[in-house]
């Protein structure tokens, strides 16, 4: 483990030029390009905003608001793994051809959608400011890094596995599209973890995602400190995640290039 | 002294019968036990040695392993069995320039796949001027690849494979880019790097490339090694079993 990290280290250039070229294919070199990226989540946002507002009453003070703050902790969970799934079979001619660390390739396009992720913390925060709701200072700087650090080391985990995965089994993608419509569901962004029922609590406790986007939502929204507590076992349970994938990943890695 | 040594190398592939694998398939041939692939040797007890400064050609028809072998040394595919020496930092080019990314300026290519080749920004940086000189494409390195002719990107990729200082360069069918001059450039450099003590690896159907390139000859069929030695010779006995064919 640790010598892979060095090896990585070793290859952080081609990290740094995979990442360039992420952003220009993602913003295609325009600031406009942020605006596209910001679209989706804005439109989920408008729906969910409409069904519980409108047509079903939700208990929750300035909903579309909250919405807002649960929506984009996950749509970087969602956007990270569906476009690193297919990653290492979109560079297959770099993979083929020359040896490096394959897991650079989905942890690169992990990267670009995590810094896609801070600019859009930045613009909410913003927005929250200029609505005269900007979250506690103390509160703000401590939690939210810990909070998206936690969620980057989940998401790079399970995005590098997926990666592996996809180049032997090339329904996998389909399969996680699938996968994380129906957990977009299981987590707490359309409603809040208080809504769910005593007895079912408890699995969202043990959901480290679930505790992330609870976690940025009560900093961003609520304006209270997230359960320290819960916070260390997503950490535990992503950092546990995290290595599994790692080595899962390392088993397969050698037959990658001869299945591409 | 030695710069890399093979020893009965051998490499086993899985070629399914019906790519690609899909979870539905294998889900299927598990719960009916049909077996979906067979097993093909690329490479079978392969051995042999490369000394510094040498050039070593490697012959044989389509599918014969020549590809398999330079990537089972680039450590790109791992082997079944056998052993392989590699003393010093290897390097390989095969299908050259096909990484290269069109909306990228030649420039941003070069830095990404000096990268690639495990090379520090600083480093490349340095040898910007050399490759671009090289490859005689000084007034086009901030124009987007996709804007070069075909043989501009073969330039630019062997001008840079042959500028990374690596101890052991595998170079798969890539001689014949450009033009004579620019052959005649390529060869000249190959020369000189043998000289000063690179060793080669080389894959090429132009058997004229490999009779001035290459010191010995291998010539794989079938992923077993026919002939190894003189380049004359070998070569005389591949065209003599190539025409009676």
């Amino acid at each position: 483990m640790l010598k892979q990290i060095k090896n990585i280290f070793h290859y952080r250039w081609l990290i740094y030029a995979f990442l360039v070229r992420g952003f220009k294919a993602k913003y295609k070199n325009s600031f406009l390009g942020i605006f596209w990226s910001l679209l989706n989540p804005l439109l989920n946002v408008l729906i969910f905003s409409f069904v519980f507002t409108v047509i079903f009453k939700i208990g929750i003070k300035d909903y579309p608001l909250y919405l807002l703050c649960a929506m984009f902790p996950w749509n970087f969970f969602n956007s990270a793994l569906i476009n690193s799934v297919v990653s290492i079979v979109e560079d297959s001619s770099f993979v083929k051809n020359v040896y490096f660390p394959l897991e650079i390739v989905p942890l690169a396009v992990t990267a670009v959608n995590f810094v896609n992720f801070l600019i859009e913390l930045t613009i909410l925060l913003i927005f929250l400011a200029f609505l005269g709701k900007w979250p506690g200072g103390a509160i703000l700087w401590f939690y939210i890094p810990v909070l998206a650090f936690i969620e980057f080391i989940l998401v790079s985990g399970l995005a590098v596995l997926a990666s592996g995965l996809f180049v032997i089994f090339r329904d996998l993608n389909f399969i996680l599209n699938f996968f994380l419509r129906l957990f977009f569901y299981f987590v707490p962004v359309v409603y809040t973890l208080e809504l769910v029922p005593p007895r079912w609590n408890f699995i969202y406790r043990l959901n480290p995602l679930a505790v992330i986007i609870d976690g940025f939502t009560r900093v961003f929204f609520f304006n209270a400190p997230p359960d320290i507590f819960r916070m260390g076992l997503a950490l535990a349970e992503s950092g546990i995640i995290f290595i599994f994938c790692f080595w899962a990943f390392n088993k397969m890695r050698m037959a990658i290039p001869e299945r591409l | 002294m030695e710069a890399l040594k093979a020893e009965s190398l051998s490499k086993k592939f899985r070629i399914f019968h019906q790519p690609p694998l899909t979870l539905q398939k294998a889900a299927y041939n598990f719960f009916h036990r049909t077996q979906l692939y067979q097993d093909l040797w690329a490479l079978e007890g392969v051995s042999f040695s490369l000394q510094r400064g040498e050039a070593l050609g490697l012959i044989g028809t389509n599918g014969s392993g020549k590809t398999t072998l330079l990537r089972v040394l680039a450590n790109i595919y791992s082997f079944t069995s056998g052993r392989v020496w590699i003393q010093g930092r290897l390097a390989a080019s095969l299908e050259l320039g096909s990484g290269f990314l069109l909306e990228f300026t030649g420039l941003e290519n070069l830095y990404l796949h000096g990268a690639i080749f495990g090379l520090s920004r600083r480093r490349i940086a340095a040898k910007i001027a050399k490759i671009a000189e090289f490859a005689q494409l000084k007034d086009f390195l901030d124009v987007p690849l996709r804007q070069y002719s075909f043989g501009m990107r073969m330039r630019l990729a062997f001008a840079l494979i042959v500028n990374i200082e690596s101890d052991i360069l595998l170079i798969d069918e890539s001689l014949a880019v450009g033009d004579v001059a620019f052959r005649e450039k390529c060869f000249a450099r190959i020369e000189g790097l043998k000289s000063q003590g690179t060793a080669f690896i080389l894959v090429s159907h132009n058997m004229e490339e490999i009779a001035r390139l290459c010191d010995r000859v291998i010539w794989l069929e079938k992923g077993r090694i026919r002939a190894c030695g003189n380049t004359e010779r070998i070569l005389q006995e591949y065209a003599r079993d190539t025409r009676v064919k």
